[in-house]
C-alpha cells in the first residue's frame, strides 16, 4: 500500500509516529481481513436497500450511493447553518 | 433497578409528577455523572409539557443527533462546537410527545469504537464497576439508562452500538429494522448501516419509545410505515414458535455460552421449538462489515474538512488547512477508519476489497432470510466477551474489533436484533441477542417481555 497516497486522498497529515503506528495497525487489520478474496456471487446492491426482494412495505430503496454521491449525503444528512 | 414500566405506571396514575420524576434523574446525574461522563451536555431550564404519551419520561439523546440549539459533537473535538439549528426526526418525535430530554449522551468519537473509551470528552465508564468500559459506542446511553440518570436513551447502532453497551451495562437495547426510523438529523457512520434505536431498562420502556419514533418520514427516503409496539407487547405465545440456534455464535466465553443456552432452554421448555442450523458464511461477517464502514464513513467524513463548519486550524493554503484541520480534530480510530475506507475504495483496489465486501454481504443476507423462513428468530450471545477494564484493548483495534462479531450480522442484513439481560457473571449481566426477520421488531420485544414476567432470569 502507498500510504502517501491514500492519506493524500484522505486529506489528512500525520506525523511520522502517528504514521509509523497507523500504518502497522492497517496493515495488521487488512491481513485479517484478507480472507474475504475468496468470496464470489453477486455484490449487495445500495440501490435495492435492506430487502433481496423487492417488497411493496419498503417505500423507497436506498437512495444514494456510499461513494459516489457524498454531495447529496451531505445536504441531506448535515444542514449547514444558514450564517456560513 | 426501578423498571421503566414501574415508573412510567405511577406517571400515568399522578403519583409521580413529570417534574418530581425529573428531579429525581437530575439528583442521580448530580451524584454519579463525575464517576461516569455519561454526558457530553446536560441541559438547563426543560421546559415540561402538559401532555403526551412520554410526558414526564425523562430522556437522554446520544450526542449524533441533532437537537435544535444545543451543540451536537459526536464525540469528537471536530465538532465540539457545532449547534445545528434543527431537531433529528426522532428528537422531533420524543419531544412532540412530552419527553424531557436532559442532555446529549457521551460517545465513542463519529460512533467508532465498541468499548466508550474513544470520545474526545473522555471515556464513560460502567455503572456496574466504573474500572470496567460500558461498552460502545453509545456509552453514555447505556451508562446513563443503567445508573438511573434518565429513563430511556436514544441512540444509534450501526453494527452493535446500542446491543453492545446494553448488554455490558444490563439493560435491554433494541437496533430497529432498517429504515423503520428516521435518520434524519443523524450524523452518519454507514448510512446502509445505521440505525436509531432505544435503550431502556426493560423491553416495555424499548416498546414505549418504539412507538413514538417509529414511522415514515418524509424527510428520510428510506423509511417505512409504523409498526405498533406496545399493542403486540403481551401477545407473545411460545407455543409453535421455532428458534434457531447456531453453533457458530456460540463460540465464546463459557460462561455466556452457557447463560445463552439457559436463555434458549427457557424458550423450549415454554413450548417453542429449536432448531438448530448452519451459517457458512460467517466466517466473512467482521471482514464484510468492516470494508463497507470503512468505505462509507470515508466518504461520509468528506464533509468534515474545516471550511464550512467545526473545528478548523489556522491560516493555510486550502490543502494544507484541510489536511492539518482533519489531522488536529479526528482522533487515531477515526483516521485509522478513514485511511481504510479510502484505501479500499480506491479504483485499483475496490475489486478486491470493497466489492468483495459487498458479495459476501449479499452473501450473508441471503442465508440469512433463508435462515428465518424455516424460523421465527434466532438467539445468540450478544458480545463473546464480559466486559474488560478501561484501558485493556483500546491500543488494539483488531482485539477491539472481535467484540463485534456477533452483533454485525443483523446490521449487514438490515434486519431487527434486541439484546436484553439473561444473566448474572461476576457481577456484571450478560446481554442474549435475539434476531429476527425484516419489520418482525414488536414480535421481538414482546419475547423479551415474555422472559422478563415468566421469569426467564
Amino acid at each position: 500500500m502507498d500510504i502517501h497516497r491514500v492519506l493524500n486522498i484522505a486529506r489528512i497529515s500525520l506525523s511520522c509516529e502517528e504514521l509509523d503506528a497507523l500504518k502497522h495497525d492497517i496493515e495488521r487489520i487488512l491481513s485479517l481481513f484478507s480472507e474475504i478474496s475468496g468470496v464470489e456471487g453477486e455484490p449487495f446492491e445500495y440501490s435495492r436497500g435492506m430487502s433481496t426482494e423487492l417488497r411493496e412495505d419498503i417505500a423507497t430503496p436506498v437512495p444514494f450511493d456510499a461513494l459516489s454521491n457524498v454531495r447529496d449525503v451531505q445536504n441531506r444528512y448535515i444542514k449547514v447553518p444558514k450564517n456560513l | 433497578m426501578i423498571f421503566m414500566e414501574d415508573v412510567y405506571a405511577r406517571l400515568k396514575c399522578g403519583e409521580l409528577l413529570p417534574d418530581e420524576n425529573l428531579a429525581d434523574k437530575m439528583d442521580v446525574i448530580e451524584k454519579r455523572e463525575s464517576t461516569l461522563n455519561a454526558f457530553i451536555s446536560i441541559f438547563d431550564k426543560i421546559s415540561i409539557p402538559d401532555d403526551g404519551i412520554l410526558n414526564g419520561v425523562v430522556v437522554g439523546v446520544k450526542d449524533n443527533f441533532a437537537v435544535r440549539g444545543k451543540r451536537m459533537t459526536c464525540g469528537s473535538k471536530m465538532l465540539e462546537n457545532y449547534v445545528p439549528d434543527y431537531n433529528a426526526t426522532v428528537v422531533e418525535r420524543l419531544m412532540s410527545e412530552g419527553a424531557l430530554i436532559v442532555g446529549k449522551n457521551n460517545m465513542d468519537e463519529f460512533a467508532c469504537g465498541s468499548s466508550g473509551e474513544t470520545s474526545y470528552f473522555g471515556p464513560t465508564r460502567n455503572p456496574i464497576n466504573p474500572d470496567y468500559v460500558p461498552g460502545g459506542s453509545s456509552s453514555g446511553s447505556a451508562a446513563a439508562v443503567a445508573s438511573g440518570m434518565v429513563d430511556v436513551s436514544v441512540a444509534s447502532d450501526t453494527g452493535g452500538s446500542i446491543r453492545n453497551p446494553a448488554c455490558f451495562c444490563g439493560v435491554v437495547g433494541i437496533k430497529p429494522s432498517y429504515g423503520l426510523v428516521s435518520r434524519y438529523g443523524l450524523v452518519d457512520l454507514a448510512m446502509s448501516m445505521d440505525c436509531p434505536g432505544v435503550l431502556a431498562r426493560d423491553a416495555f420502556g424499548v416498546a414505549l419509545v418504539m412507538d413514538v419514533i417509529n414511522g415514515r418520514d418524509e424527510k428520510d427516503q428510506t423509511t417505512v410505515s409504523k409498526l405498533k409496539f406496545l399493542e403486540k407487547l403481551n401477545s407473545f405465545n411460545p407455543d409453535g414458535v421455532r428458534i434457531g440456534v447456531c453453533e457458530d455464535f456460540l463460540n465464546v466465553d463459557p460462561k455466556i455460552r452457557k447463560i445463552t443456552e439457559r436463555t434458549v432452554g427457557f424458550f423450549e421448555r415454554k413450548g417453542a421449538e429449536v432448531v438448530n442450523f448452519e451459517f457458512s458464511y460467517f466466517k466473512y461477517a467482521l471482514s464484510s462489515y468492516y470494508i463497507c464502514v470503512y468505505a462509507e464513513f470515508a466518504s461520509s467524513m468528506q464533509k468534515f474538512d474545516g471550511l464550512k463548519y467545526g473545528y478548523a486550524t489556522g491560516e493555510f493554503g486550502l490543502f494544507e488547512r484541510v489536511s492539518r484541520t482533519r489531522a488536529e480534530a479526528l482522533g487515531r480510530e477515526v483516521k485509522r477508519r478513514i485511511l481504510l475506507g479510502t484505501f479500499v475504495s480506491m479504483k485499483e483496489y475496490a475489486d478486491k476489497w470493497y466489492t468483495k465486501a459487498l458479495i459476501a454481504r449479499r452473501r450473508i443476507q441471503v442465508e440469512l432470510e433463508a435462515v428465518l423462513k424455516d424460523v421465527d428468530f434466532i438467539v445468540l450471545p450478544t458480545m463473546p466477551i464480559l466486559p474488560f477494564r478501561l484501558g485493556e484493548r483500546v491500543d488494539d483495534p483488531v482485539k477491539m474489533y472481535m467484540c463485534d462479531v456477533l452483533t454485525v450480522l443483523p446490521n449487514l442484513a438490515g434486519l431487527p436484533a434486541i439484546s436484553f439481560p439473561a444473566g448474572d457473571v461476576g457481577g456484571f449481566k450478560v446481554g442474549v441477542q435475539l434476531v429476527g426477520r425484516m419489520f418482525d421488531d414488536p414480535f421481538l420485544v414482546s419475547a423479551v417481555r415474555f422472559f422478563e414476567k415468566e421469569g426467564g432470569v
